[in-house]
């Protein structure tokens, strides 16, 4: 990832959470899939920035099955307890790495609210 | 309520078809109903497609299987029990919905025991429900045999309902009660089963504290020179330091050093963005290390992994070289416990960019770490890259 790229990122950052544009914040869940480990990294942590504004993103992303296993980690990381049953049926995923990062999803929200 | 030991029931045949469910004390009935609800549920929820799709990902098959020739449940046990065929995925009705297609009303939401009326009733539902999912299997049909069956007047047969509810209800909540109630259970089988299912959708529930209370039992092996790679935020399932092929994994065992752990059992955490997270990931790295006894080793860590690492050693981990690649300085909130850490060295790139978006500092400034800046810029990847290792970190740094 380049600074082109990052200063990017940012600007979709600014334009969600400056002026609720949501399809910049759509953009971040897309860079989530990134083949870019700095990119996806970096989209991941702005996302968790935005703390509980990212909350229908991640909700929508985990409707559509998006980059799940991040997704759904994402959740956790921004306390997200209105998604909790969701997560829980996750646990039930037939993906392993879903399945296992709703658990983990789980057990941060747990650990966050004591 | 009926309450029995299914270690006298080890000669319980299954009983198949909708006759198992045409009586509700007799203990192959029992367990046959049992079976048919988990099974309503491991197939809703697409289990064999799963364990196929673990098994082909291991690479441990010698060729390819086919769908027939692959079942997780042996086609002859589901035939024995006259398991229909029940196609995959889940449409989640509400319990109105499903007790109208069950052609039964019920007063109450389902507690964790039924009352003398609601088993009643859902003993002379149950047949009807059965017979209806043994003549037309469907998501719904299935949904009515469980919305039924959580007021059972047999636990075991409760808690089987309550493990596949989840796939067929709306609001699955209720269920947790059931679950809950049977994790206490006297009888191991009913036990077992209600804390997998528990363990599944609620894994931190009290229930299971019991259960999960650690036993831990320290390795009477001597402690063993090792090392270990830590993993950062979400790089859990990334290639590049999973053993045996990953090809950070290789260069650091081939190149660095040759005792770098790769058994399955290696250490991961959840590689989620929070402090709770690299605190559950400290916690748990603290207590793999004395479980394997290996105490004293060195730990490769990248970004977070660092921090986790770090908080692992302030837990009680006694580290030998601990390496920081691409590590955000957040201190004092991460920092090693210099009385149970060798040596520490940071390795990292100029100007980081995920660590400029993370808001940790670009490097350590306390003279006992050792820090070393690569000839690289911005990409923080490039410090677990094997070319950038070969080309730009002298072992001598080690």
């Amino acid at each position: 990832m380049g600074p082109l790229i990052f200063a990017r990122l940012y600007a979709l950052k600014s334009l969600w959470t400056l002026i609720g544009c949501r399809s910049a914040g759509r953009a971040l869940v897309r860079a989530l899939g990134s083949t870019d480990e700095g990119k996806r990294t970096v989209a991941g942590m702005l996302l968790v920035r935005g703390g509980k504004r990212a909350e229908p993103l991640v909700a929508e992303a985990i409707r559509r099955r998006e980059h799940l296993p991040i997704v759904v980690l994402i959740a956790g990381d921004i306390g997200a307890t209105s998604l909790a049953s969701e997560l829980r049926h996750l646990t039930m995923d037939p993906d392993p790495d879903v399945a296992r990062a709703a658990h983990d999803a789980l057990e941060i929200l747990t650990t966050d609210q004591r | 309520m009926a309450r029995r030991d299914h270690g006298s029931t080890r000669r319980s045949r299954p009983i198949a078809g909708p006759a198992a469910f045409r009586n509700v004390a007799d203990p192959s009935h029992v367990l046959s109903q049992a079976a048919t609800l988990l099974l309503i549920g491991a197939h809703l929820r697409g289990d064999t497609e799963a364990v196929r799709a673990r098994v082909e990902a291991s690479g441990k098959l010698s060729r390819p299987v086919t769908r027939r020739q692959f079942q997780a449940i042996p086609p002859s046990d589901l035939s024995r029990l006259g398991f229909p065929r029940l196609p995959v995925g889940t449409l989640r009705l509400q319990s109105a919905a499903l007790q109208r297609v069950a052609g039964v009303r019920f007063a109450a939401a389902p507690g964790p025991t039924p009352s003398r009326g609601e088993a009643r009733t859902a003993t002379a539902a149950l047949r009807r429900a059965a017979s209806a999912f043994y003549r037309d299997a469907s998501h719904e049909t299935a949904g009515a045999l469980v919305e039924v069956a959580l007021r059972h007047p047999h636990e075991l047969v409760r808690v089987a309902a309550a493990a596949s509810y989840f796939l067929v209800a709306a609001d699955p909540s209720r269920a947790i009660a059931i679950l809950a109630r049977g994790a206490r259970n006297r009888d191991p089988l009913t036990r077992e089963v209600a804390a997998t299912a528990l363990a599944r959708v609620e894994p931190r529930h009290p229930a299971l504290a019991p259960l999960l209370e650690a036993r831990p039992r320290r390795s009477t092996r001597r402690p063993s020179r090792t090392s270990l790679l830590v993993h950062g935020t979400w790089a859990r399932t990334a290639a590049w330091w999973q053993p045996p092929n990953g090809d950070f994994w290789q260069y650091i065992h081939i190149d660095v050093d040759p005792n770098l752990y790769g058994a399955q059992d290696r250490f991961e955490w959840s590689g989620g963005y929070s402090i709770a997270a690299r605190a559950l990931g400290g916690t748990r790295l603290n207590a793999w290390v004395q479980q394997h006894n290996l105490a004293g080793l060195d730990l490769f860590a990248h970004s977070h992994g660092g921090s986790v690492s770090m908080l692992a050693s302030q837990a009680g981990t006694q580290v030998d070289r601990m390496i920081l690649l691409s590590c955000p300085v957040h201190w004092p909130q991460y920092m090693p416990a210099f009385n149970r850490v060798n040596r520490v060295i940071s390795i990292r790139v100029h100007l980081d960019l995920v660590i400029l978006a993370d808001g940790g500092g670009q490097r350590f400034y306390d003279p006992r770490i050792e820090e070393h800046i690569l000839p690289l810029w911005f990409e923080h990847s490039l410090s677990h890259d094997p070319n950038s290792w070969r080309q730009h970190v002298p072992l001598a740094w080690l």
